[in-house]
């Protein structure tokens, strides 16, 4: 079912980025949802689960209802497509960018365990909660740098001036929450934990291996006194693929 | 008359040998796994914008002797207290207070007190598609990149160059300050493979004026050169206690000019060293605490026989430095 190559490169050293960024920044969202696009014969699909975090290989389906967005750039234009409601979710290959933006829920956690539930429908005393959200983003490298595709939720967007995609070379980001650059992003590549953006929402990754590019980050938000989660978590993966030299 | 003595160069050999930090405590992202510091050198990491900067170090160097029955230096300790502030992210600035002991056997002449203030200034660089100033916030990837600072700086006449001794004499070596401003440049390169090794090179160069002393006698100390070459090897580290452990050897070449006294050639100064200085560095959390054990491993003095009590001539030297950031 899934396409091997992606789900190797990335298990070596998640687990202790996991761990690197439970600890930094004290919050346990560092167990949400993995999401990754794969090969399947000629379609390209995506895919949530815990590829590289705990319970290692095991699949989560996302409903339709949880989509949010799903948004095309093509020919330097944003469009809103409307999604197929199956899942795997297909990703429309013709497309330079693609964003689809899931609703994760509401996620509590307790001493013992991580609960799918608001704090209010959780037994016990909670930890910490948060409303979690994705913004999956896969596209041809030269394109990334068109963006951010959306004005709301965390985007990882390449800088203007990446001249060149190479093996060895530096990957340059910008982080955009809101539309707007944003500090102290964490981010990670292939598993491991990078550093954070800084006041200009820009941080570099050096693109160790050709091949599945798989970028992740997070950032989150305190919520006001008596919403139904304490924090909004905010994550972002971008994806796309570095052809061999 | 001037009682010049064998203690000359050493009076500058730890003024400014640490004006760059050694080593920023705190261990950040990058600094838990992030380039290592050696002991004694000064590495390509300014201080982070905003923050403040303390160290303290102590120098404990006892000396061989070459006649027990004869008045010899037996140990100096060469003290000192920093502070710092990361004015920008590529630019630090330092100020630092010695306090010295060189002491000498029965029937010597031991001096002890507060020697001149320095200050220093380091601007960061780094080679990243080009060479461009040290950011503010850098991933692990980037502290990959070549790092490099260029720094300077002099003392201040703070100190007392006409100090006296038990018998009324003035050794320059002895006293507490050098009179005139001295000044020093230096640079230093960092280079981090993202894994446990980093290597840390630093150069420099300090130049003495003269000084004419309340004997009138006109003294100048010889200009020094220095070149540290460092690997620094990751040991351990825990991000829960926020702890890492360094081991690193440092080898230390310095070429010392000979001292002139009323504009001749003083006898008995002047040579070059190698030091290895093999040592550990600790962090926990914003604390860093180094020791190290240095020792000369290879000289060649102008005049060895007759320097007893000079650099090159130590029977070994303790390092030991706190510096705590916030």
């Amino acid at each position: 079912m899934y396409c091997s190559q992606p789900l190797t490169f990335i298990k070596s050293g998640w687990k202790k980025a996991l761990i690197g960024a439970f600890f930094l920044s004290g919050a346990s969202y560092a167990w949400a949802h993995d999401y990754l696009a794969l090969v399947n014969g000629e379609a390209l699909t995506l895919h949530r689960g815990h590829f590289f975090s705990g319970h290692e290989g095991q699949e989560v389906p996302f409903k339709a209802e949880q989509i949010k967005q799903y948004l095309c750039l093509r020919d330097g234009k944003v469009t809103q497509l409307t999604h197929p409601s199956n899942y795997p979710l297909p990703l429309d290959t013709r497309c330079d960018v693609l964003r689809v933006d899931v609703d994760e829920g509401i996620w509590s956690q307790t001493w013992t365990k991580l609960v799918p539930k608001p704090p209010a429908q959780v037994d016990g005393m909670v930890l910490k909660s948060w409303h979690a959200f994705e913004a999956f983003k896969w596209g041809k490298p030269q394109a990334l740098k068109n963006g951010p595709l959306a004005s709301q939720g965390l985007e990882l967007v390449v800088q203007p001036g990446q001249r060149t995609f190479s093996q060895g070379g530096k990957l340059r980001l910008i982080a955009y929450f809101n539309g707007k650059p944003q500090e102290g992003v964490k981010v990670a590549y292939k598993g491991k934990f990078r550093g954070e953006t800084d006041e200009a929402g820009q941080i570099n990754l050096k693109l160790r291996q050709a091949g599945v590019q798989q970028i992740s980050a997070s950032f989150e938000v305190k919520n006001a006194e008596g919403a139904e989660a304490g924090y909004r978590l905010y994550n972002a993966t971008l994806q796309f693929t570095l052809p061999s030299p | 008359m001037l009682n010049k003595k064998l203690f000359a160069a050493v009076l500058s050999m730890t003024t400014l040998n640490a004006w760059a930090h050694h080593g920023v405590a705190g261990l950040g992202t990058a600094g838990l796994i992030g380039p290592g510091a050696p002991v004694e050198s000064s590495t390509a990491t300014p201080l982070p914008q905003g923050k403040v900067f303390l160290y303290a170090k102590v120098d404990y160097s006892a000396y061989k002797r070459t006649d027990s029955n004869a008045p010899e230096a037996t140990y100096s300790q060469f003290d000192m207290l920093g502070a710092g502030y990361g004015f920008k992210p590529w630019l630090s600035g330092y100020v630092f207070l010695p306090y010295h002991i060189k002491a000498e056997s029965s029937g010597g002449t031991s001096s002890e007190g507060f020697a001149d203030v320095s200050w220093m200034v380091q601007l960061g660089l780094k080679w990243d598609d080009g060479l461009r100033l040290q950011p503010k916030k850098e991933s692990l990837d980037d502290w990959e990149d070549w790092h490099f600072t260029l720094y300077g700086g002099s003392t201040l006449p703070t100190g007392d160059p006409n100090h006296r001794l038990s018998d009324g004499s003035i050794d320059p070596g002895k006293s507490t300050g050098y009179g005139n401003p001295a000044y020093m440049v230096g640079a230093t390169l960092t280079k981090w493979w993202g894994g446990r090794w980093t290597l840390n090179m630093e150069t420099s160069y300090m130049m003495f004026q003269s000084y004419t002393y309340a004997t009138g006698d006109k003294y100048q100390f010889g200009n020094e050169f220095r070149l540290n070459i460092a690997p620094v090897y990751r040991l351990w580290s825990d991000g829960a206690r926020k702890m890492r452990l360094d081991a690193a050897v440092e080898a230390q070449w310095l070429a010392l000019e000979r001292d002139e006294l009323n504009g001749v050639g003083e006898a008995a100064t002047g040579g070059r060293i190698l030091y290895i200085t093999p040592g550990v560095r600790l962090y926990y959390d914003n604390v860093s605490l180094a020791l190290g054990l240095k020792m000369p491993s290879w000289t060649d003095l102008n005049e060895s026989d007759l320097q007893q009590g000079a650099e090159g001539k130590e029977d070994y030297r303790v390092l030991f430095s706190a510096s705590y950031l916030y």
